[in-house]
């Protein structure tokens, strides 16, 4: 950059880096996604067949949802939103390992790959969730009650697993025994969100502890999107909202201090 | 000019720490090109990244006022599932360098003909070679980094190669670690030697080829 210091090499530096970002997310769709069978297909396949078993299972075992007639349109509402989260949480969280050769280019930074991830995978899944509530709309029309609470969860899930994700980059980086950890411990994370059940159904101890996960607001706000009459008086936006901005800021914050860490081989 | 103010760079190995450089400050200024000498692990590579940026220094800093190449023929970034030119326009793009240009160049320079339109994964490592050094040509770079010069091709593509390179050092400086004394001689004017996380400046390529042969001979 020859010549470039002053306040015209910020500018232009942001330019660069806006090149990057984009030429990442342009590889990542023709390679990730491109080529072959597979990768968007999983990408849509993950939900609908998660959906479908669960249906497919509770629907043999007791007569009406907890909400609602359709058993399908309550396990999408819960999934869809988890899903949201728990994919980009493992999407951000494997950016920087996945773009590892990419690091090579001087001009590449840690930052760039997961902030291509990011908004890839964003948009991927408003791709995939609104698939996903299209085809049931075909098959089972639903009454679609208010769209602000459905994009505020959406976005505190996207927002919340993309800290999660950024975080993790550094955590399992720095120890592979935390690594597996997290894998055991957010195993039964899906049971314990809200997916297929109410949190106000709980007995009052259970019910406490199971509103310390972000995840069962996030539900429960989602779904009061598509129940008109279902008001969720658990969430606790504050809470949640608070805890996704604060999970991003402290994910990136920690990519940022371990930048050096990050560019070396584990 | 790339200048290192302070720099230190270790790793740390079962409790102890290797420094590859300790407390070292120099300055390379724009016009001179740069052999790196010293023995076999004494860092001359992680040397030339601290230099390029891909890796940081854990203490001091390096101040870049130029465009600094990544290692010269690098062909690890290539996806084998893209083709030659998508993997071109992927490089043009980080660039910021004109996408259908260097793709237009890379064609030409690279001499793949319908290859270039297929997946990287069915090249021969002479083909990716040839696309890599392409991609290396096309782009301006003030200083181009060099890790071991390797020929690439058949003898008539070996003098296109030498040939466009020499054209580019008209305009552009390199830092080049090398074991072959005749690569070095070909292309430095100057010499760094690096023994014992300590760096030694000869303004005279010659003289930094004997002294890393004296260090040789010593140990």
């Amino acid at each position: 950059m020859q010549g470039s210091i002053g306040s015209h090499s910020r500018a232009s530096g942001l330019r660069r880096q806006t090149d990057i970002v984009f030429a990442l997310i342009v590889r990542e769709m023709t390679t990730r996604y491109g080529n072959k069978f597979g990768g968007y297909i999983w990408a849509i396949l993950d939900p609908v067949l998660t959906v479908g078993i669960l249906t497919l299972v509770f629907s043999a075992v007791t007569h009406l949802p907890p909400l609602g007639r359709s058993f399908t349109l309550f396990f999408a509402t819960g999934y869809a939103v988890f899903y949201m989260y728990r994919s980009m949480a493992d999407q951000v969280c494997s950016a920087v390992e996945a773009n590892r050769a990419l690091l090579n280019y001087p001009v590449v930074t840690p930052f760039d790959t997961i902030l291509g991830r990011i908004i890839l995978q964003t948009a991927t899944l408003y791709v995939v969730t609104l698939l996903l509530f299209g085809s049931i709309y075909l098959l089972q029309p639903f009454y679609l009650g208010d769209l602000q609470p459905i994009l505020l969860a959406s976005l505190l899930a996207i927002t919340l697993g993309a800290g999660v994700g950024a975080a993790n980059i550094v955590w399992f980086h720095l120890s592979s025994t935390y690594q597996q950890i997290w894998g055991i411990i957010n195993r039964p994370a899906f049971m314990v969100s809200g997916v297929f059940f109410l949190p106000d159904k709980l007995p009052p101890p259970f019910r406490d502890y199971i509103l310390w996960n972000p995840l069962v607001h996030i539900v429960g706000l989602f779904r009061t999107g598509f129940y008109p009459t279902y008001r969720a008086d658990y969430v606790n936006l504050w809470f949640v909202g608070g805890l996704a901005i604060f999970s991003l800021a402290f994910g990136l914050f920690l990519v940022w201090l371990f930048d050096a860490r990050l560019r070396e081989q584990q | 000019m790339i200048r290192l103010d302070r720099v230190t760079k270790g790793f740390k190995l079962k409790g102890t720490t290797r420094y590859i450089v300790k407390d070292v400050s120099f300055t390379i200024p724009r016009g001179d090109s740069i052999g790196l000498l010293g023995r076999n692990g004494a860092g001359k590579s992680t040397l030339l990244r601290l230099i390029a940026g891909t890796i940081k220094p854990s203490s001091g800093r390096i101040i870049r006022r130029a465009n600094v190449s990544f290692p010269l023929g690098f062909q690890g970034s290539f996806n084998g599932s893209l083709t030659g030119e998508q993997n071109v326009r992927f490089v043009a793009r980080i660039y910021g360098h004109d996408t259908e240009d260097l793709v237009a160049y890379v064609e030409d320079f690279a001499e793949l003909g319908k290859a270039y339109q297929m997946p990287v994964k069915t090249y021969s490592s002479g083909m990716k070679a040839r696309l890599a050094f392409g991609v290396s040509m096309g782009i301006h770079f003030d200083y181009y980094l060099v890790d071991e010069i390797t020929a690439v091709g058949d003898a008539n593509f070996r003098r296109k190669c030498k040939q466009v390179f020499e054209e580019k050092l008209n305009h552009s400086d390199i830092i080049m670690v090398s074991h072959t004394d005749s690569a070095l001689k070909d292309y430095c004017t100057t010499g760094v030697v690096l023994e014992d996380g300590a760096l030694t400046y000869y303004p005279n390529i010659d003289d930094a080829i004997a002294a890393h042969n004296a260090n040789m001979a010593r140990r």
